[in-house]
């Protein structure tokens, strides 16, 4: 039964080691250059130092929305083509049905989409 | 034909009809809505021609299904008349085309409405007389409610947006108890017929009815109303139009009373034995407080308003003597109530019409410059205080005598009613028209035009037929109460049994033991 | 599973999803229609007919109920198929309303419509829900269209601030939902009603009963049941008056159509506290209104009282869990719900309807004193709100006095007599406050420099007729309306 879990662990292994393994490395072999700017927490470009009360571009925040909203979509359709396989085998032979429903489920992000580029939604200087 | 239909629903349509007039019409709507109620009076005649006497139950029944939902019992359009409701339905449909002329002298603005409203109040009211069906009744009910509260609200006095809200606010408080107590009585018994109802609720403990009799006897004591109750009324009634006091005195107060007997006493024999005391005293408290209020007052309207407190004091004091005697007299009295201080309304308007002025100081002597004027506000009067050979006279006279027979000490203090009655009207007549003429205004009055005779004589006529000839009257009465006195009968054995099982074993008689 | 299953799962479940089928269409038929240059025309007509053509499915749905269908997680019974007609026509009344309503959001009609649309699905979803999930994907799909349409009047202040304030405290509710339902699964193992029903006991252990709790508090949160009750009068003030429309009388069906389908598995010990609640929120909601100067937050306080007393309804169909009389009660209180919250959604979407009507002359139309002796120049208008006040003060004659007659037959049967005296009682300061506005339009006189209110809107009459028209139709001829209904 755990064992099930074991691929698990052994990719957060994985990912631990290749972590601390990749800046341990760069320690080690790099060439160290000590710049002001390099000793700043990592802030997404932003100053991380001064008045907390910014105002962003409310184009963020619309390209943020559009962007949870497809990349939610693209996993559910991950889930599905693995479904899908189940059940596109000759015992089910049920492909063409579960074909339709994905196609009608694009059908309308590709509306959605298409809603959205028409009134601007993608361009950045509107 | 179904008689009690059309009768119902001939003052409904021509409401819609009004409506559908112009409103700058103002002699054609009130030609047509005239004409509307003189049908009906018509309508109402021909039921008082063949109500059987001799028949106790429910006739000239109609009944048709109206809807079923589920989880609900299913509701019947039922209509049925019997020697209770006859004579409020004559009376109503009586009284409807004379408050209409009446009102259009004093009636000038927004005329199409007030007719509108009128009508749905006449067919509220008949509706609420006619109903064998519980549900229906409730319905008409209040349908009959809303009319009154626009009329007072729109055409009323000064103070009329207070006497509006009163008005409403005490008659749905206690309409909302009896609806909860209608849905607890349909629900213990399955049905919602009336008739099957009474029949039921007859069978049932003391501790059933006493509880559904106190729901309804709260909402027919706020409308009748008795005394803890009766604030609103002389307000209402002091800011209402003429027609709508008229009204409000002839018929709507007359729904409490109905109810109380149909529902109180007929229904809950019982409880009605139990409380018989309570309504008596509450009655008695009634006529005194209502004469002393009336003795107060300088306004003359007001005055009447108040005596009618006193009045319905008698009806409820007879009615719930629960004798034969005063319960004739009471369902009478109704009836004559609603004509000696219709009168009295009447004619109150027509003087307000020309003087502008409700009070007593304003006016003196005028018995000298409108004579006939004079004659009907003192024939109203002496039909009001009692006078024998009127009909005031017989119902408080069969009140008193079957009150009598239940408690002399409530009807001895009642009978000084009557005395103060007489003091307070005979005092408001000196003032008004007899003595000198101390306003000039007063001696330009113009007396009573003809239209205005038209609408009171037919009226003094009736008290005078009622006076002197009960007969036909009471015996229309008379099957009906008959019954309801052998239910009262069959309920004071159920209580002497009960009070005999109550007592030690030694002293029960022989026939428990 | 096997393939004739999943065919069954599919072609089984169409006739209860297709008023969901017909709004997605309508959905998407908005939004191509918006930005397709020659079809943008054609806009208007795209709702009312996905809106109709979801009627008539429903219609359908309710002459023949399809049972359960995905996999026992929707019920598409007749009690679905009548309050998905409830849904549509308070989403059809809010879409008529909102025509020439919006002065410098019309150019956005497009974005309204597709939210405005979408809503209703969600609400669907609540109505035939089997399964909390579904429940849970029908509440968001009603809520976040409400949001922003609740913000829709974006200069505004009081709309933004009605669409911020209906976020954070639906967000605040929709927590406690999840929070409950997961209480629940981890007690009862199962999110499934039926399943539920069956794991009673487990329900009734203190984690499985604060989950309930829970999930009640979020239900009552939506329909605006004390003490959760407190964002209802801003935000239906500030809110565009046809979503307020829609938000009183559609989310408000919506939360008590749930409630239905909760009420057979709360334990009967519920029924009393929540009657009491029921109670209570008519006495606030009414003593609430009878203090009000704006026409939209007195209906909205009214809105409360109408909540609490369906609340007193449910209580009765819970109090009578697990005695005989249980199918006839739970029969009797989804019959006083539907029509209840019919003539509800009639009377409250008309006079509301009427309030946007005004809101066309200015602004401040929805100040009760702006109707001050409109009788006088628009009969019509001020008949027609009389017409709805004595409804939902439940007069005789109006479909609100057979709702109410109903209301207190379920809880006069489940042995609730007390709670419906008091309930009956409070009713009266109900009338109170209708009939300020009715004194306000017809007994006080109108100052002479007022202009004559416009109206000219034919749509906007139509519907405050149609609504008339049921609402007396409902109170005079109930069996023939609601016969297909039942």
């Amino acid at each position: 039964m755990l064992q099930d879990y074991a691929p698990i662990l052994l990719l957060i292994g994985l990912v631990a080691a290749f972590a601390v393994g990749n800046v341990l490395l760069s320690e080690l072999v790099g060439r160290q250059r000590h710049v002001v700017g390099k000793g700043d927490p990592y802030e997404c470009g932003m100053q991380p130092v001064g008045n907390a009360r910014m105002r962003l571009s409310i184009h963020f925040y619309l390209t943020a929305v559009l962007f949870i909203l497809f990349d939610v979509e693209g996993i559910f359709l991950i889930l599905w083509a693995n479904a899908a396989r189940t059940f596109n085998t000759p015992e089910f032979d049920a492909g063409g049905l579960i074909f339709t429903e994905i196609l009608v489920f694009v059908t309308m992000l590709a509306v959605a989409l298409a809603f959205v580029w028409r009134k601007g939604g993608l361009e950045w200087d509107r | 034909m179904p008689l009690l239909t059309l009768i119902v629903f001939t003052p409904l349509i021509g409401a819609i009809l009004i409506a559908l007039v112009p409103v700058r019409e103002v002699r054609v709507l009130r030609g047509v809505s005239f004409g509307i109620t003189l049908l009906t009076a018509l309508l109402g005649f021909l039921v008082w021609q063949e109500f059987d006497p001799n028949q106790a139950a429910f006739q000239l029944t109609e009944s048709r299904p109206w809807f079923e939902l589920p989880g609900a019992l299913a509701v019947n359009y039922s209509l049925g008349i019997d020697g209770i409701s006859i004579l409020l339905v004559s009376l109503t449909a009586f009284l409807m085309p004379l408050v209409l002329v009446s009102a259009s002298q004093s009636i000038t603005t927004r005329v199409r409405e007030f007719l509108v409203w009128l009508l749905i109040m006449e067919a509220g009211m008949l509706g609420v007389f006619l109903a064998t069906d519980i549900f229906l009744f409730y319905v008409f009910w209040e349908v009959s409610l809303v009319p009154l509260y626009f009329m007072l609200g729109i055409w009323g006095g000064e103070r009329r947006l207070y006497a509006t809200l009163k008005f409403f606010l005490f008659t749905l408080a206690g309409s909302l108890v009896m609806l909860v107590g209608v849905i607890a009585l349909v629900y213990l018994s399955g049905t919602l017929d009336i008739a099957a109802l009474t029949q039921w609720a007859g069978t049932q403990p003391l501790e059933v009815q006493g509880w559904l009799f106190a729901a309804f006897a709260l909402a027919f004591a706020i409308k009748v109303p008795l005394l803890p109750f009766h604030t609103w009324l002389p307000d209402a009634h002091t800011e209402a139009p003429t027609a709508g006091s008229v009204i409000l005195a002839g018929v709507l107060l007359k729904m409490g009373t109905y109810g109380l007997l149909r529902f109180g006493i007929a229904m809950f024999p019982l409880a009605a034995l139990e409380a018989s005391t309570l309504f008596m005293i509450l009655g008695a408290l009634g006529i005194i407080y209502g004469a002393f209020l009336a003795m107060a007052q300088t306004d003359v309207k007001r005055l009447i308003a108040c005596s009618s407190v006193s009045h319905l004091g008698f009806v409820v004091l007879g009615m719930f003597a629960l004798t034969g005697a005063g319960l004739r007299g009471s369902v009478l009295q109704m009836v004559n109530h609603g004509l000696s201080t219709g009168l009295l309304f009447l004619l109150i308007g027509m003087i307000y019409e020309r003087r502008h002025s409700r009070e007593l100081a304003d006016y003196g002597g005028i018995a000298k410059v409108m004579p006939l004027f004079a004659f009907f506000f003192v024939f109203s009067v002496l039909s009001s205080v009692g006078l024998p050979g009127l009909n005031g006279f017989v119902g408080e006279w069969l009140i008193l005598l079957g009150a009598f027979e239940a408690s002399p000490v409530l009807t001895a203090v009642s009978v000084t009613g009557v005395i103060f009655g007489a003091v307070y009207l005979l005092r408001a007549t000196r003032l008004m028209l007899f003595g000198e003429i101390t306003h000039t205004e007063n001696k330009t009055l113009s007396d009573l035009t003809p239209r205005e005779l038209g609408v009171l004589t037919p009226i003094c006529l009736l008290c005078l037929v009622i006076g002197v000839m009960p007969g036909p009257f009471i015996q229309r009465t008379e099957a009906s109460l008959a019954v309801i006195e052998q239910r009262l009968d069959a309920a004071r054995d159920q209580q002497a049994a009960r009070v005999e099982l109550d007592l030690p074993d030694d002293q029960k008689p022989e026939s428990a033991r | 599973m096997s393939f004739e299953s999943l065919q069954d799962l599919y072609l089984g479940a169409g006739p209860a999803l297709a008023p969901l089928l017909w709004l997605t269409g309508g959905l998407l038929a908005v939004l191509i229609a918006e930005i397709t240059p020659g079809l943008t025309r054609l806009r208007p007509a795209v709702v009312p007919a996905a809106l109709l053509g979801a009627a008539w499915s429903a219609g359908q749905l309710i002459a023949e109920p399809s049972g359960l269908v995905l996999g026992g997680t929707f019920m598409g019974d007749s009690q679905t198929g009548a309050f998905t007609l409830i849904f549509l026509g308070a989403t059809l009344l809010a879409w008529g309303q909102a025509r020439h309503y919006y002065g410098q959001e019309e150019p956005f009609l497009g974005e309204h419509d597709a939210l405005l649309i979408t809503a209703p699905i969600g609400m669907i979803l609540m109505a035939g829900a089997q399964d909390l999930i579904v429940f849970f994907i029908g509440l968001e799909l009603l809520s976040i269209p409400l949001y922003c349409l609740a913000a829709f009047r974006r200069t505004r202040d009081d709309s933004v601030e009605a669409g911020l304030r209906y976020f954070i405290l639906g967000a605040f509710g929709v927590t406690l939902f999840l929070m409950g339902a997961g209480l629940v699964y981890t007690t009862a193992g199962t999110l499934n009603i039926e399943g539920l029903g069956d794991a009673l006991v487990a329900l009734t252990t203190p984690l499985g009963s604060v989950g309930m709790a829970l999930i009640l508090a979020s239900l009552l949160f939506k329909a605006g049941v004390a003490p959760f009750h407190l964002w209802v009068p801003d935000v239906y003030q500030g809110s565009p008056t046809p979503i307020t429309t829609l938000m009183a009388t559609g989310t408000k069906a919506a939360a008590f159509a749930f409630l239905l389908r909760l009420a057979p598995i709360l334990p009967s010990e519920a029924g009393l506290p929540l009657g009491i609640i029921g109670v209570a929120t008519l006495a606030l909601g009414n003593l609430g209104a009878l203090v009000q100067t704006d026409l939209k937050r007195l209906l909205a306080w009214s809105g409360i009282a109408h909540a609490g007393l369906l609340l007193l309804v449910i209580s009765a169909a819970v109090s009578a869990a697990g005695t005989n009389q249980q199918a006839e009660i739970l029969n009797a209180a989804t019959s006083a719900l539907l029509l209840y919250l019919l003539a509800y959604a009639f009377a409250a979407g008309g006079a509301l309807g009427l309030v946007a009507w005004m809101e066309a002359d200015g602004e401040d139309h929805t100040q009760l004193s702006r109707w001050q002796g409109l009788g006088s120049v628009r009969p019509g208008v001020a008949a027609g709100m009389t017409l709805f006040l004595l409804s939902l003060g439940g007069i005789p004659a109006t479909g609100g006095f057979l709702g109410k007659w109903l209301a207190f037959s379920t809880a006069v049967r489940a042995d609730m007599l007390p709670l419906a005296v008091l309930g009956a009682l409070t009713s009266v300061i109900a009338l109170g406050y209708y009939l300020r506005v009715i004194i306000t339009m017809w007994m006080k006189p109108r100052p002479e420099s007022w202009a004559i209110p416009s109206m000219n809107r034919p749509l906007a009459a139509f519907l405050a007729g149609f609504c008339a028209a049921m609402v007396l139709a409902l109170g005079l001829i109930p069996g023939f309306v609601l016969g297909p209904l039942f």
